[in-house]
């Protein structure tokens, strides 16, 4: 019953914890431009999601040790310092757009300008990092989060062709004013928006924290395995209810209001409160994740002691990271920058950052110096490896498809 | 002596800086259906906004509509901020007009919503349509203007 209970808990909090505001904003903005024809690039960036987080997760679980300890120890003090400050660099992007996601889900209940909010959430957001439990920031933000299942009712609700959309779905139906660069751009986004490099680190240094060992396998890979996928269903769910309220309006979103306008049409204010409820979950904990995310990387990186298990006093550098990291946060809003631009740079440079950490993730789980008997299976390599190449397309893809397209415009 | 001879050469260099962007007819043709399609989304949204306004928060559609107000001002100075090719000059002036008429519109929307004026709605709803079938009329015009890339 116990572990039946922890398999619940993990896989609710994993399809919470999965939609942050980058999958908000992007699925939202390829659906009301592109409908559903581009569906297969968020169930590409979820399978790549399972592979990754199933690996990192195995390596914390059977190692007890992290992501960045392992990627300094393989590449060496240099290639791995490089690794680290092109990861810490996209988990600060991401940091700042869900600080700034969290003011603008709140600024749509409260109506007080984001301008004003964001420096509150952003002291919020560090004072939870620092006071809160490990288990009320990674279970209770990703439950709340569960609010947006909304989409996935409104989508039933609001009664779409279904074979139409299934249709654009396998034929890859760009619209026909559309250009491919910008389909193609856009497929970047939203594999980058899936396979947020943050998700994975919070994951595996959570098993850290929570002593996984290898008698957890079974529970990290059902977590895995179905909260992930449901994840994805959710950010479908965004999609195709954009692709059948926006699209035939002719609106394009620029902004995260316009997102909760297929669930008002379809549910009214009822289902448009349990949406604005989860957009402040899905926020406010992905800013959580992504800042813990901050500290996790430097501490492993250099060895301190890190984590929420210990007494912020014992794991002192570890939270002065954080704050630095909610400071500089808190200066790039200051700047008056669009959250929702932010956003979309972010999930496209979380593409270009990937193979960064999905590469040394794949060797050290093939290395039987630290996995023993659980390196990667012969299935479990031909993925991960066909992944890897993925990964490094959509990361080399990424740059000269944002300039050419001049950010999808 | 020097600083004398420096400053023409500054002056030299920062004037490019003082003119406006001026794209080829083709790369003016994109922006100007980018321009068009940007506020034609905001006119749509607000249109859609005050329709439904039973079923949305009011603080909700107030931001709903001052988002889309700020977003389609932001697409029209864009435009107008470039300089029109020689071939586009009649539909530059045709296009900014229409642009100019589309955020006016949806000031005048934000201007009731803010006040809580609902009894405007209908009128404003009539007026976003037209406007709206103005600005697809211009995007339809703008897509049939040659590229300008085999002169």
């Amino acid at each position: 019953m116990g572990r039946f209970l922890n398999v619940a808990l993990g896989v609710l909090t994993a399809v919470g914890g999965f939609v942050d505001i980058g999958d908000l904003v992007t699925n939202a903005q390829v659906g009301a431009r592109f409908g559903m024809s581009l569906a297969w690039a968020t169930v590409l960036g979820v399978i790549g999601i399972c592979l990754f987080a199933e690996m990192s997760g195995r390596i914390a679980a059977v190692s007890g040790r992290a992501t960045f300890d392992l990627v300094r120890e393989r590449l060496g003090p240099t290639m791995g310092l490089l690794n680290l400050l092109g990861s810490l660099g996209v988990s600060l992007l991401t940091y700042v757009a869900e600080i700034g996601g969290v003011a603008l889900s709140v600024q749509l209940i409260c109506g007080v300008s984001y301008l004003l909010l964001f420096p509150i959430f952003g002291v919020f957001v560090w004072l939870v990092l620092w006071r809160a439990k490990f288990s009320l920031i990674e279970n209770v933000f990703g439950i709340l989060g569960l609010a947006l299942m909304v989409f996935v009712v409104s989508a039933f609700q609001l009664g779409p062709d279904w074979s139409h959309l299934g249709h654009e779905a396998i034929t890859f139906a760009k619209p026909v004013q559309e250009n491919w660069s910008t389909w193609c751009y856009y497929a970047v986004a939203l594999f980058g928006a899936a396979m947020t490099p943050f998700e994975v680190f919070f994951f595996s240094s959570g098993g850290v924290e929570d002593g996984w060992s290898d008698k957890d396998l079974p529970v990290m890979r059902s977590n895995v395995a179905l909260g992930f996928p449901l994840g994805g269903m959710l950010s479908l769910s965004i999609a195709a209810c954009a692709a059948t309220v926006l699209m035939p309006l002719g609106v394009s979103v620029d902004s995260l209001d316009q997102v909760g306008i297929p669930v008002a049409a379809a549910l009214g204010r009822v289902g448009l409160a349990i949406a604005l409820l989860g957009f402040v979950a899905a926020t406010f904990g992905a800013a959580c994740e992504t800042g813990l995310s901050v500290g996790y990387a430097v501490g492993q990186y250099f060895g301190w002691q890190w984590g929420k298990y210990v007494r912020a006093a014992v794991a002192a550098r570890f939270h002065i990271v954080i704050a630095l990291s909610t400071l500089v946060a808190l200066g790039v809003l200051a700047t008056t920058i669009d959250p929702v631009t932010v956003t979309e740079m972010s999930v496209v440079f979380s593409a270009v950052a990937l193979p960064l950490t999905y590469f040394p993730i794949l060797v050290v789980a093939n290395d039987p110096d630290y996995m023993a008997e659980h390196v990667n299976g012969r299935l479990m390599n031909v993925l991960s490896s066909l992944f890897l190449v993925l990964v490094v397309v959509a990361a080399v893809a990424a740059i000269p498809l944002m300039i050419w397209t001049h950010l999808g415009a | 002596m020097r600083r004398l001879a420096v400053f023409p050469l500054f002056v030299v260099l920062m004037a490019p800086s003082c003119l406006p962007s001026t794209p080829d007819q083709s790369a003016w043709r994109a922006a100007a259906i980018r321009s068009v399609e940007d506020v034609a989304s905001s006119v749509a949204t607000v249109e859609w906004g005050i329709e439904h306004d039973d079923d949305l928060f009011g603080r909700y559609l107030r931001s709903l509509v001052v988002h889309a107000e700020e977003s389609a001002d932001s697409s029209q100075q864009k435009l107008s901020s470039l300089q029109p090719p020689g071939a586009a000059e009649a539909i530059y002036d045709s296009a900014t007009g229409t642009l100019s008429d589309a955020t006016s519109v949806v000031a005048d929307a934000r201007i009731a919503v803010v006040e809580g004026d609902d009894a405007a709605y209908p009128g404003l709803a009539h007026r976003l349509d037209q406007i709206g079938d103005r600005l697809d009329a211009l995007e339809q015009q703008l897509r049939a203007m040659p590229t300008g890339d085999h002169d």
